[in-house]
């Protein structure tokens, strides 16, 4: 379950053929040619890791497992980006969408805060209290895990961006 | 899959219905109260989100989703999730912790800090798939026939994929759901695109390209001039909807007749309004309004 070596991520994609049933079906590409998962794999075979972790490409990934499914060889792309991803969030390489997520997660166990208009609008429809969840549990877990001190480098690396977009 | 629990489940609400689209909540709570199964709210966290979390970190993304397991198997009750996000986690997480050694022993060391262990023993559904066991009831249940109307169906991924774990239908030809609108009378219209994922995933890594999808799928849905398009996901859900306010805003592009957008419902709240629920205020917290229910006043089919 922890991030798996890169060998063993290598050993999964060997079986592609670059045919490129993935970035057929893949609805991000269709789009947005910068993320090519034929080319992707490409650059995983000839050992170019450090090429695809540069910039947040593996992030563009819409996670519909598309690929995944269609592909002839059972190579389950979508499930190796998220492992590329876990890398890439432990070199402290994450988008602040995620870690805004993920802050909200450590906060509150859930990953959106009641507002109070939304507080207003249960009451109108008659809906029971919002049952709190074992957040001490929780937050335990994320420490266990490791979770909170990833959380943490990332969002020290992250501010250190954010300073020079605003000086910027 | 059989159930574990007979006729009764742990709801499964996850984050953005309860907090975000109460409406879909409420519908859903009203659509069950017709039939013969009963519901028990637990203290449950967030599934966690198959994408964000999983990305950041998968063991946590595990664990807690484990963690989760654990609450509604210490109930002996199988989950229903009104979410195709929390139903792809939980089903994975839930069979990946059943079938891998490894990963249990690890996670249930994680969980064992908090007084918990996974045994594997309860099932999870999506309330679709429970609707689609029970459809044969449907017919003598109908207050409000939604004949006369049009509906784009979008199923969303992680209702369909991986199909070897979740087996809900076929993964590029399924029909559960439109088979549900047609037992509501309404017609499920084929369009193009139809398969094509909603764009959501990247709606915070990569904006652009997210707005990109969604009018993809909206310029299809629109050439059908259907009455609504029905999902089954929050978040599908959000996409449609926010995403037709936002294009108009920043393009000034609309995709319903009359230059209108064209609404989004979840599916729980279409047949708690054919069962004949009040949904006015359900209705009334979209931000795109309804707009099939006139041709159902002008059909007689009584007030919302």
């Amino acid at each position: 379950m922890a991030i798996q070596s890169m060998d063993k991520i290598v050993c999964q994609i060997r079986p592609c053929y670059q045919c490129g049933t993935c970035a057929g079906g893949c609805p991000v590409f269709r789009n947005n040619p910068d993320l090519n998962p034929r080319m992707l794999i490409e650059k995983l075979l000839f050992g170019q890791i450090d090429k695809i972790l540069q910039n947040q490409d593996v992030w563009n990934c819409c996670f519909c497992l598309t690929c995944s499914q269609h592909c002839p060889q059972s190579v389950d792309l979508a499930h190796i980006l998220i492992e590329l991803k876990n890398y890439s969030a432990k070199e402290g390489i994450t988008p602040k969408s995620i870690l805004d997520e993920m802050k909200i997660l450590k906060k509150t166990g859930m990953t959106f805060e009641l507002s109070k208009m939304v507080l207003k609008r249960r009451k109108k429809m008659n809906l029971p209290g919002i049952l709190p969840p074992d957040l001490n549990g929780i937050q335990k877990i994320l420490k266990t895990t490791g979770f909170d001190d990833r959380l943490n480098s990332s969002l020290a690396g992250k501010q250190i961006t954010e300073t020079s977009e605003e000086e910027a | 899959m059989p159930r574990y629990s007979e006729n009764a489940f742990a709801l499964f609400l996850g984050c953005t219905i309860p907090l975000r689209f109460p409406f879909i909540e409420s519908a859903s709570r009203k659509a069950i109260k017709a039939f013969d199964f009963e519901t028990k709210d637990l203290p449950f966290g967030c599934c966690p989100d198959p994408l964000g979390v999983q990305s950041f970190d998968k063991e946590t993304w595990a664990a807690l989703a484990a963690h989760n397991l654990c609450l509604a198997e210490e109930e002996d009750l199988d989950i229903l999730t009104l979410c195709n996000g929390c139903f792809e986690t939980l089903s994975v997480a839930n069979a990946e912790l059943q079938h891998n050694d490894k990963i249990r022993i690890r996670v249930n060391k994680i969980l064992g800090e908090v007084g918990k262990e996974f045994k594997g023993k309860i099932n999870v559904r999506h309330i679709i798939q429970e609707f689609h066991d029970l459809r044969t009831l449907i017919p003598d249940l109908i207050a409000r026939p939604l004949a006369n109307c049009k509906f784009a169906v979008h199923y969303g991924c992680h209702f369909l994929r991986p199909a070897e774990i979740l087996q809900t239908d076929h993964s590029e030809h399924p029909v559960i759901l439109d088979e549900l609108v047609q037992v509501l009378q309404g017609n499920s219209i084929p369009y193009l695109k139809k398969g094509l994922c909603c764009g959501a995933g990247v709606y915070g890594t990569d904006f652009p390209t997210s707005t990109k999808i969604i009018q993809e799928k909206l310029a299809e849905v629109g050439k059908t001039r259907a009455d609504a398009i029905i999902v089954i996901c929050p978040t599908c859900f959000r996409q449609y909807e926010s995403g037709q306010i936002l294009i108009k805003r920043n393009h000034g592009e609309t995709y319903g007749d009359n230059g209108r957008e064209i609404p989004v419902i979840h599916y729980a709240e279409l047949l708690a309004f054919a069962l004949g629920f009040n949904m006015s205020e359900e209705f009334n917290q979209h931000r795109i309004k309804l707009s099939f229910n006139e041709k159902l006043l002008e059909g007689g089919m009584g007030t919302i």
